[in-house]
């Protein structure tokens, strides 16, 4: 019997949410991290999509009409180059801008606020990143009025443009496909947000050696804005899905107990508030985790989905009883391999995470560049999953 | 007038990664005029202290944080240890060409390494990021390295990394130098496709392997 789309996207957020709440669903869901791979997967250029979101939206369904995963992934990191062109954004730099039409965005580490800064943010962050950041940050904004002003009705029209367009689009593939759409709603952890945006990741790393209680204080400082970044781009109430998107960037590079001193208060924080408030957060979790497993253990239980670039087996047999584990398969793999050899991974990680529920199978990264996998890898992993990874409870 | 615990107390100031110990130390050491033999001292003491911090680094002791603390230390020592160096003063182990493969922008990992290699008696040629196959060729044949170092943190780096390869063996140099590869996406698959000598994923470790490089 073929599924209409309405039954489809019930049976998928079921599915999800089901192993989120650490039952087992009637098979393992699979989703893939599809960001800029899609562009090269659809026959168009990074920077052709960032510029044409119908081309975008074309390459998204392509993923969707093809692989047929059960969620799909937003075009998180394909960002609206109109939005940062109108600002003048440097941070970013863009696809057949600074870097070759097939990139993924590249990030410069930059340190825009000092460390002398510190007071300042800490006083007042809101009014620091408006009036001191932003016009580093976003040249156009930092321009003799009116051509500020201009500059940020310009970005904000644009990021408008592109919230309608994208939010047309989900709503289409929900509807056509009964594809839900995995994430809404995304923040940093105070300690991300500051190192990501404003003293960069060599300037955090010092920070916290030569000035350890202004980052404490300066991470306090940005707590509120964190939460109200991710309600405020989740839209209309709480709910559990589709999940809040938490990218984490330093914790791996600090040793343990500098991440219970600097990153774990807010971020913690951040989670449960999230979580008391009704959301679920998906957290991007780069690099080995291993050694801050104890600390994740410690999240709100059914609420929480690690995506796991290392270690997922551990990940599961260590705080699976806590944290709902994604990933599991390499780009290596996916990118080099054949749909044997992917297969044979796949079937020993749901082997071993499979069972009582709380896995996802998922890539280790973001699929950003046209080698990351081939599609033929996806599509046989995925129908693998469909097939192998159905409970018999 | 330097005394030999001097360098003693260096080597473990910077190995504790103590800023303000090592700062002290080294302006008592760079105050006066140092003899030929008092600056090999004081390098061979910050080679050693930094090589304890990377020992720490892969024993789990220290994570990156500390070790860029300790980059960013001995970073602010060198140059001012280097004013002093007369030529033929510092023996050095061999040369390194560095660089982020095309395509890729970031330096983070590669300046890290560059510091490590230098602390550790390397010179270092960094040609920097987003560095195209022909460059790499024209930085061998111009300064004929013993090894070639390719960095990059993106995926995308790894077939950049591969045309990097094929380009220094089209050009017939790829049997003059030894050819490391390291970053984030760096595996022992990559590692395989992209014809490299060795691969890390650990900036102390591609110091290592390069120092190993150089004894045989």
């Amino acid at each position: 019997m073929v599924k209409n789309p309405e039954q489809l996207i019930q049976e998928r957020v079921r599915r999800l949410s089901t192993t989120l709440a650490h039952k087992e669903p009637d098979r393992v869901p699979v989703f893939w991290g599809t960001e800029t791979w899609i562009a090269s997967n659809a026959g168009f250029t990074v920077q052709e999509m960032v510029y044409d979101y119908q081309k975008m939206i074309r390459a998204c369904e392509k993923v969707i009409e093809t692989i047929d995963e059960d969620g799909y992934w937003p075009p998180l990191g394909i960002w609206p180059a109109p939005v940062f062109d109108a600002v003048g954004h440097i941070p970013y730099q863009i696809a057949g801008e600074t870097l070759d039409s097939h990139s993924a965005f590249q990030w410069v580490d930059r340190s825009p606020m000092a460390p002398e800064d510190y007071p300042r943010f800490i006083a007042d962050p809101m009014r620091f990143i408006f009036e001191e950041m932003m016009p580093k940050r976003d040249v156009e904004l930092g321009k003799p009025w009116p051509r500020n002003s201009v500059a940020l009705a310009k970005g904000a029209l644009a990021f408008g443009m592109y919230l309608t367009t994208m939010g047309g689009a989900f709503a289409k593939w929900a509807q056509v496909y009964g594809m839900p759409v995995l994430l809404a709603g995304i923040s940093d952890p105070p300690m991300d947000f500051i190192s990501d945006h404003y003293r960069g990741f060599k300037g955090m790393l010092m920070d916290i050696k030569r000035r350890p209680d202004d980052v404490v204080a300066a991470c306090e400082a940005m707590y509120p804005l964190a939460l109200r970044m991710a309600m405020a781009s989740f839209g209309g109430p709480p709910a559990p899905f589709p999940w809040v998107f938490l990218p984490l960037h330093i914790p791996t590079y600090l040793r343990p107990k500098d991440f219970e001193r600097f990153y774990w208060p807010t971020f913690s924080r951040l989670v449960n508030d999230l979580a008391t408030a009704g959301y679920n957060c998906l957290l991007f979790l780069e690099n080995d985790w291993e050694p801050y497993f104890p600390y994740l253990a410690q999240l709100p239980k059914g609420h929480v989905i690690g995506l796991f670039e290392k270690k997922v087996i551990e990940a599961k047999k260590a705080i699976g009883d806590t944290i709902c584990v994604a990933g599991g398969l390499g780009c290596d793999l996916l990118g080099l391999g054949t749909p044997e050899e992917c297969i044979a991974q796949a079937k020993k990680v749901i082997d071993a995470c499979a069972p009582g529920g709380g896995f996802i199978l998922s890539a280790d990264k973001a699929l950003l560049s046209p080698h990351d996998a081939k599609p033929e890898n996806l599509i046989a992993v995925t129908q693998f999953v469909k097939e192998y990874g159905v409970y018999h409870g | 007038m330097t005394s030999p615990t001097d360098f003693v107390q260096l080597r473990s100031a910077l190995a504790d990664i103590d800023e303000t110990k090592v700062k002290e130390i080294a302006d008592r050491l760079l105050a006066g005029s140092l003899t030929s033999q008092e600056i090999a001292q004081t390098f061979e003491a910050i080679q050693a202290g930094m090589n304890d911090v990377g020992q720490k680094y892969q024993t789990g002791e220290y994570y990156l944080a500390e070790m860029m603390f300790a980059s960013d230390i001995i970073g602010q020592v060198m140059p001012r240890l280097t004013a002093h160096l007369k030529s033929g003063d510092r023996k050095l182990v061999g040369r390194v060409v560095l660089g982020t493969v095309q395509g890729d922008v970031h330096d983070i990992g590669k300046n890290l390494v560059g510091v490590l290699l230098t602390a550790a008696a390397f010179e270092v040629i960094d040609l920097g990021t987003d560095v195209p196959p022909e460059r790499f060729v024209q930085a061998i044949q111009k300064h004929q390295p013993a090894i070639v170092g390719m960095s990059g943190l993106l995926t995308l780096s790894i077939e950049a990394m591969k045309a990097t390869v094929e380009a220094i063996q089209a050009a017939g140099l790829r049997h003059k130098v030894k050819i490391l590869i390291g970053g984030n996406p760096i595996t022992p698959h990559v590692h395989e496709l992209v014809g490299s000598d060795a691969w890390t994923d650990n900036a102390a470790r591609g110091v290592d392997l390069c120092r190993q490089w150089m004894e045989k």
